[in-house]
């Protein structure tokens, strides 16, 4: 903690834009989730393009594969741009169409409420905000609202998963147990298959 | 001479002034405790976990009203399973029909999104989904037809007499 304390207090020295810097802190962060789910993009692209699904319950373009193709890099682009722009009115617009990008993703056939997507999601409601209020005077007070809405946003994600395992199922283990431990393959499960 | 006081007080006031103006904060707090609410009532208030478990099978009466859900956070929510079969209900009488498998949540990924779509629908032959939901003494239980197309693909048809017990 005390190190972390001194990195503040020298940040504080060098008049560094402690909100800005939390803004580009959070893009790089929404940048890193969305490649983290790289692989699914790749996939997604070939087996969303061979095998498609008629179903009537999305929009045509909702289950178009060029639809999650142009929202994917859409959204990186602008939130690349948004990083690095040093222009104000830009990094508004470029937080929009991040946000826009992404709540497409949220509800498109193939990556409807992805948490990562749906946590994305917020991240980019939070940056749109942030962006807005970066021209302000009280860098402070505003990175003190700032840490107060990430926590927020932080808590309810993580209420939004308790309030759904309040069931029987999750309190015996069961749902846990089939998914995880009975054949998943990734090494940890794997491992404590072999030895428990 | 500026007095010290005055310049603290100028400032205070600027401050309750952008204070006053970010109503972008006070909106997204007042969205966030909406969607708690909602999440914290979803145990007790049948109606709620109702919403969401149609939710997650894609049954939401109208496409606007399920999109307009995705903001609220799901994750790993109820109890789902799934089974995939070859034959419609009621054609073939499985010896032992023990095929479930749980998913992590939103059990209708197992049709629409990659990994569901290469394991299940890459034979190009037909296939029928059943999708159990469950959550305090709630099921939803549906059943979809994948149909094989000709010219590739599949068309996804809901067989209308869906069981549950909300």
């Amino acid at each position: 903690m005390n190190r972390i304390n001194q990195i503040i207090q020298r940040l504080k020295q060098r008049e560094v834009n402690r909100p800005l810097a939390a803004y580009r802190l959070v893009q790089i962060a929404i940048l890193i989730s969305l490649f983290w789910k790289w692989r699914f993009f790749l996939e997604a692209n070939s087996i969303y393009a061979n095998i498609p699904v008629e179903d009537s319950f999305f929009p045509d373009w909702l289950r178009s594969v060029a639809t999650i193709r142009y929202a994917f890099w859409g959204s990186a682009l602008v939130i690349c741009i948004g990083l690095v722009t040093s222009i104000s009115t830009l990094r508004k617009t470029c937080s929009w169409f991040a946000i826009g990008g992404i709540t497409i993703m949220c509800i498109h056939q193939g990556s409807y409420n992805d948490m990562t997507f749906v946590t994305i999601w917020w991240c980019c409601l939070w940056s749109v905000w942030l962006a807005h209020r970066l021209d302000t005077l009280h860098q402070e007070f505003l990175i003190r609202r700032a840490a107060f809405l990430s926590r927020l946003i932080i808590s309810l994600i993580l209420l939004g998963g308790a309030a759904g395992k309040w069931t029987p199922e999750y309190w015996s283990g069961d749902v846990l147990f089939d998914i995880y431990f009975v054949d998943r393959d990734f090494w940890l499960f794997n491992y404590l298959r072999d030895n428990y | 001479m500026v007095d010290s006081s005055d310049t603290s007080g100028g400032h205070e006031n600027q401050q309750r002034d952008d204070q006053q103006r970010d109503l972008g904060f006070y909106a997204i707090v007042a969205f966030v405790a909406l969607v708690a609410t909602w999440l914290l009532l979803m145990p007790w208030i049948p109606g709620i976990a109702k919403q969401s478990l149609q939710r997650f099978h894609l049954r939401t009466p109208s496409f606007p009203v399920w999109a307009a859900q995705f903001p609220i956070p799901s994750m790993y929510n109820f109890a789902n399973q799934y089974k995939v079969d070859e034959f419609p209900p009621g054609f073939v009488m499985m010896i032992l029909d023990e095929n479930w498998r749980y998913a992590n949540h939103f059990p209708a990924r197992v049709i629409t999104f990659f990994a569901g779509r290469y394991d299940f629908l890459s034979s190009q032959q037909d296939r029928w989904f059943t999708l159990r939901s469950s959550y305090r003494g709630q099921i939803v239980e549906s059943k979809f037809h994948l149909e094989a197309r000709a010219e590739g693909g599949y068309k996804l048809i809901r067989i209308d007499d869906v069981e549950d017990s909300l």
